[in-house]
């Protein structure tokens, strides 16, 4: 079912509303008519008569024909109307690369590929920690504070090719090192146990996972898609589906689809393949997960 | 008089020889996995087996621990066999966990390991095992050796074969496998016992048509009859029993895939397998089943309806008919190589165009499939020149246009869809079988157009989908009128409705393609285009209603099935008005809402309509009426089963299990759904043969029917049930009980001015 803020569900609501009249107004017609008029009820000899080869007296009413003409063409204007704003929103209001969170996505057979086009830092602290962990990233250091000056933490980055670890003892500790910003960074901070206490994800530009991508929550995401082959075969056609954002666009090969929405919500949503692909569509699936950002919350 | 003989023949030849050519050509010889030139799971079949060569695996444990690494050395022994720098060779096949091994040795080839060229130079290989995670699996070795003498030529070579089974520490003691049939044997199977049956119950018939005068030389006189029959009943009757028979087929292959969805992460059929499964289901239930049950009651009904003697053209019909069971058999020969085409019934390429890419690409069975389709079309072209030529002509006397039962009406308009909209289909698909075959590259990805042929497919695909279901309309229109023992409501709307359904519906084509890449302009005016669908067919509805009211109802078997038609065709109908709109699409398309919302105007509308009309017409065909009993009981199953089967699907679809997809996630959530819907469609399927076992029965036993056992008004019911043959001994009259003076209307009175249309037909008062 998808979230509750996504434009489906006010939609789903107002033709569900809809939907319940008119069935109701056929049905309860229907078992009406059924019941009062069954045989033995009505004098047939006031009816026409039917006989084989001779076409029946005709029956009609132009008044009431045209009312339930007319009648449903309002309703349905009226629906057209209510619609017209979603199809806006979904398919005309596409965002601009500057405003939006852009990420490329590839589909092969049967893999979601996804490429960042500009940083984006995944962070998490572990559960039930007791004190906070701040991480700062500058130009040639990596400073960590911690917010408890009685504990000895270990840190580990790496930034390919680049690594290191260094030690934090009271509170506060830093390394000095160049940073390359187009490669991933990833830090670790381990207690004295050696339990992860924090993780620290930079992805750069133009880096990415297969299966697995991270947008920030609040932001408008615009997801750029292509096919693309794998060893002999042909590109095919894969559609991107996100169930919990009532999200669909087909993947074309030869052709950059767009896909663009604001999440509301913090969490890890699955993403599935709705456009037949061959032999293991069914499990061509990925994850998509919206961090906290400072524009939306969230529990995260 | 034999020169034209010759020339004939010599033609024949010629044609003969380019199809041969062609087949030669196709893709299709290269079917079986690493081709014709090599036995990928036998070992390589240029050296000659020996016993006197060993192969061994050294290193390989009683049972496994998982995700261990074990050190493996694969040793061929042979004493008598020695080379000098070309020693050996080997295949080796592990169906779990991963091997890591030097490059330089080894390679992995078609789904296995073997050496490569510098590997040749010894007779054992080191590599490394890693085990499944999972300890409970039984992990199978399967090897082969070469020893090889050192010559270039593969003479003198000797190789062996052998196995191991290790099984994983929890795993139980090994058991006996006892080789299971693959789901597609089964298939097979079922295939070939229906043949069988088939001819059983020919032979049956036509023993009990006359117990005494049977021989086998009259039952084939009798084959032959039915075989060569060019009598628009005849033909009828043929289309009735394969629409039925592909009912059956379909069906089966709907219960083998609904057992997989059954239950989460089932692995009941393979991939490939409910890939094919439900491509045929698509397939065979809109082509092979619900087309020909249509056609055949449009045959057998429409002529004695019209008062036409026979159809216009009755070789052509019978060329149409007949050119469906070689068809169907293209459609799934596919089955026979375990290739069966794996496209769906929509056939989207690149996919169904891409060939070079093994398990990537679609089945090779596709291309036979993909010509199967061609054929059906060339069917449903001659079927339409046909009924539209009849229509135009034949009409007896005093049938004129605005006096013609409504079920005639539904078949011309559902005819003339069908006509102006195959050509659609035709060419996509023979664009689809050069891309095949002789690499034309329409669809293809880098410099053709694959959106091109979603637009031509459903350009046939919309108005199709009328196609089959307004003939259905037509069913109920002439059963509840029957029924209530009255005419129709509304007549001449009931027609301008028909006929405005069959005009919007071309142009509603896109509202399949919401999401497909397509300009969103033109989305927008398909979503009001398809909304507009809902005006003539809500006329309908509400006329069909006006009907039953003040009228004195009959409650008999097909009267139930219009009345189940007109809430579940309702139901249909509504879901279906979520699909043009842009937010509500964006979740629906392709995921179980679809598939709810089809089977409920296909099955619901289009099935329950037939089944009227099979109870509805029966007596006219055989003479004896249905049992009602019986009738009732089918009803009652079948109505009740169906909702509870389809009606869930509506709520996968909401959550958003996407179509096609041959198993889902454990925690999906949408296992308990899909339990049920199995449950209730196997109940649904064996309901039907409730149907048969009635029209078997009441073939013999059945309460003689009389001439019009439902007091209905068109011409049929003035003949004879059945009917003779020809049909009339004279052109019938159709007399008109609306005794008031029509004036002309303005438009009838320039026709008949400047045309002189309506004279000619004109009703005889």
């Amino acid at each position: 079912m998808p979230a509750e803020y996504t434009t489906f569900v006010g939609l789903y609501d107002t033709f569900m509303f809809w939907s319940i009249i008119v069935g109701a107004i056929v049905f309860v017609w229907m078992f009406y008519a059924v019941l009062r008029f069954r045989k033995g009820m009505v004098d047939e000899s006031t009816l026409e008569k039917l006989e084989p080869g001779v076409f029946p007296k005709e029956r009609e009413n132009f008044k009431l024909e045209m009312a339930w003409f007319i009648i449903p063409a309002i309703l349905i204007g009226y629906l057209c109307i209510v619609s017209w704003n979603s199809l806006y929103e979904d398919w005309g209001n596409s965002p601009s690369d500057d405003e939006a969170f852009v990420v490329e996505a590839i589909a092969t057979q049967w893999n979601w590929e996804f490429k960042y086009t500009e940083p984006i830092i995944v962070e998490e602290s572990s559960e039930g920690l007791l004190y906070p962990v701040n991480i700062g990233v500058s130009d040639g250091r990596i400073a960590i504070s911690s917010g408890s000056a009685q504990v000895n933490l270990t840190v580990k980055w790496s930034n390919e090719p680049a690594s290191g670890e260094f030690n934090i003892t009271d509170g506060e500790g830093h390394v000095d090192t160049i940073i390359d910003l187009q490669e991933i960074l990833e830090i670790t901070v381990k207690d004295e146990e050696g339990n992860v206490v924090h993780e620290y994800t930079r992805y750069a530009a133009g880096t990415g996972e297969s299966g697995q991508v991270y947008v920030p929550c609040g932001k408008e995401i615009k997801l750029k898609m292509t096919s693309e082959r794998v060893g002999d075969a042909d590109a095919v056609l894969h559609a991107f589906f996100l169930p919990e954002w009532a999200v669909k666009e087909d993947v074309v090969p030869n052709l950059e689809t767009i896909l663009y929405f604001t999440p509301q919500e913090t969490g890890t949503y699955d993403v599935v393949c709705a456009e037949y692909c061959g032999m293991k569509h069914a499990y061509m699936t990925a994850q998509i997960t919206v961090v906290s950002s400072n524009i939306c919350g969230g529990e995260a | 008089m034999l020169l034209s003989k010759t020339r004939i023949s010599g033609r024949a030849v010629f044609l003969l020889a380019i199809i041969g050519i062609a087949l030669i050509a196709t893709p299709q010889f290269t079917a079986e996995k690493g081709g014709i030139d090599s036995r990928a799971d036998d070992g390589c079949y240029c050296h000659t087996a020996s016993d006197a060569t060993s192969v061994t695996i050294i290193g390989l444990p009683d049972s496994f621990n998982a995700s261990t690494e074990y050190n493996l050395t694969i040793s061929v022994v042979n004493d008598e066999i020695i080379g000098d720098a070309n020693q050996g060779g080997f295949r080796l096949t592990v169906n779990q966990g991963t091997i890591v091994y030097d490059d330089a040795k080894i390679q992995t080839l078609d789904g296995g390991l073997t050496h490569t060229a510098e590997g040749n130079d010894q007779r054992s290989w080191d590599m490394v095992w890693t085990s499944p995670a999972d300890d409970t699996k039984v992990v199978e070795f399967k090897v082969w050796g070469n020893a090889v003498n050192g010559d270039v030529s593969p003479q003198g070579d000797a190789f062996a074969g052998t196995s191991y089974d290790v099984a994983g520490v929890n795993a139980g003691p090994i058991q006996e496998v006892v080789e299971s049939k693959r789901a597609m044997v089964v298939l097979l199977s079922v295939v070939l016992l229906v043949i069988s049956l088939m001819t059983l119950a020919a032979l049956y018939v036509f023993y009990l048509r006359n117990p005494d005068g049977f021989s086998m030389a009259n039952f084939g006189q009798w084959l032959k009859g039915w075989m060569t029959t060019t009598d628009h009943k005849g033909v009828g009757l043929l289309y009735l029993n394969f629409g039925l028979l592909f009912f059956l087929v379909g069906g089966v292959l709907a219960l083998l895939f609904r057992i997989q969805l059954a239950i989460p992460m089932n692995d009941f059929l393979t991939e490939q397998e409910y890939n094919s499964f439900f491509t045929l289901h698509g397939t065979t239930m809109v082509f092979l089943a619900a087309m020909p049950m249509i056609a055949g009651f449009a045959n057998y009904i429409v002529p004695l309806q019209i008062g036409a003697q026979d159809l216009a053209f009755p070789r052509v019909n019978a060329l149409g008919f007949w050119l469906l069971p070689p068809a169907a058999f293209m459609l799934f020969a596919g089955i026979f190589s375990g290739q069966a085409a794996d496209i769906t019934w929509v056939m989207y390429p690149p996919y169904s165009t891409s060939t070079g890419g093994a398990d990537m690409s679609a089945n090779a069975g596709t291309t036979l499939f993909v010509g199967g389709m061609i054929l059906l079309g060339a069917s449903s072209t001659l079927s339409g020149v046909n009924f539209i030529t009849t229509f135009f002509t034949m009409r007896g006397h005093g049938v004129s246009w605005m006096k013609m039962p409504l079920f005639s009406w539904s078949i011309l308009i559902s005819m003339f869809m069908l006509f102006m909209s195959l050509p659609a289909l035709i060419i996509g698909v023979l664009m689809m079988f050069l891309d095949r075959t002789i690499g034309s590259v329409f669809f293809a990805t880098n410099v053709g157009d694959p959106i091109l042929f979603q637009h031509l497919f459903w350009f046939f695909g919309h108005p199709e989908v009328y196609v089959v279901v307004i003939p259905a309309f037509g069913v109920v229109s002439e059963v509840l009128a029957t029924s209530a023992r009255r005419s129709i409501f509304g007549y001449k709307s009931m027609v301008y409705a028909m006929a405005g359904i069959g005009v919007v519906g071309f142009i509603v084509w896109g509202h399949h393609m919401l999401t497909s890449g397509m300009d969103p302009k033109l989305r927008f005016l398909m979503m009001a285009a398809t909304m507009l669908v809902a005006l003539p067919t809500g006329v309908k509805v509400f006329n069909w209603l006006a009907t039953l009211l003040g009228g004195s109802l009959v409650m008999k078997t097909h009267t139930l099935w219009a009345l189940g038609f007109l809430l579940t065709f309702t139901l249909g109908g509504i879901s279906g008005m979520f699909f043009p709109v842009a937010g509500l699409d964006m979740h629906f398309h392709d995921t179980y809402f679809v598939v709810a919302h089809f089977h409920y105007v296909f099955v619901g509308g289009v099935v329950f309509g037939l089944f009227s009309a099979i109870y509805y017409w029966y007596p006219k065909w055989t003479g004896r009426l249905l049992n009602e009993k019986l009738g009732l009981l089918h009803f009652l199953t079948a109505f009740i089963s169906y909702n509870a089967a389809f009606w869930p699907m509506h709520r996968l679809g909401i959550m958003g299990m996407p179509r096609r997809t041959h198993s889902y996630a454990v925690d999906s959530g949408y296992g308990d759904l899909n339990m049920t819907i199995t449950i209730w469609a196997i109940i649904f399927g064996l309901s039907n043969l409730i149907m048969v076992v009635n029209m078997i029965y009441s073939q013999k036993k059945g309460q003689e029917a009389g001439p019009d056992p439902w007091g209905g008004w068109s011409i049929e019911w003035s003949t004879t049930s059945p009917p003779p043959t020809p049909s009339f001994a004279e052109i019938p009259i159709q007399k008109d009980a609306n005794t008031e003076h029509h004036p002309d209307g303005f438009v009838t009175k320039l026709a008949k001015r400047f045309w002189a249309i309506g004279e000619k037909k004109g009703v005889k008062k």
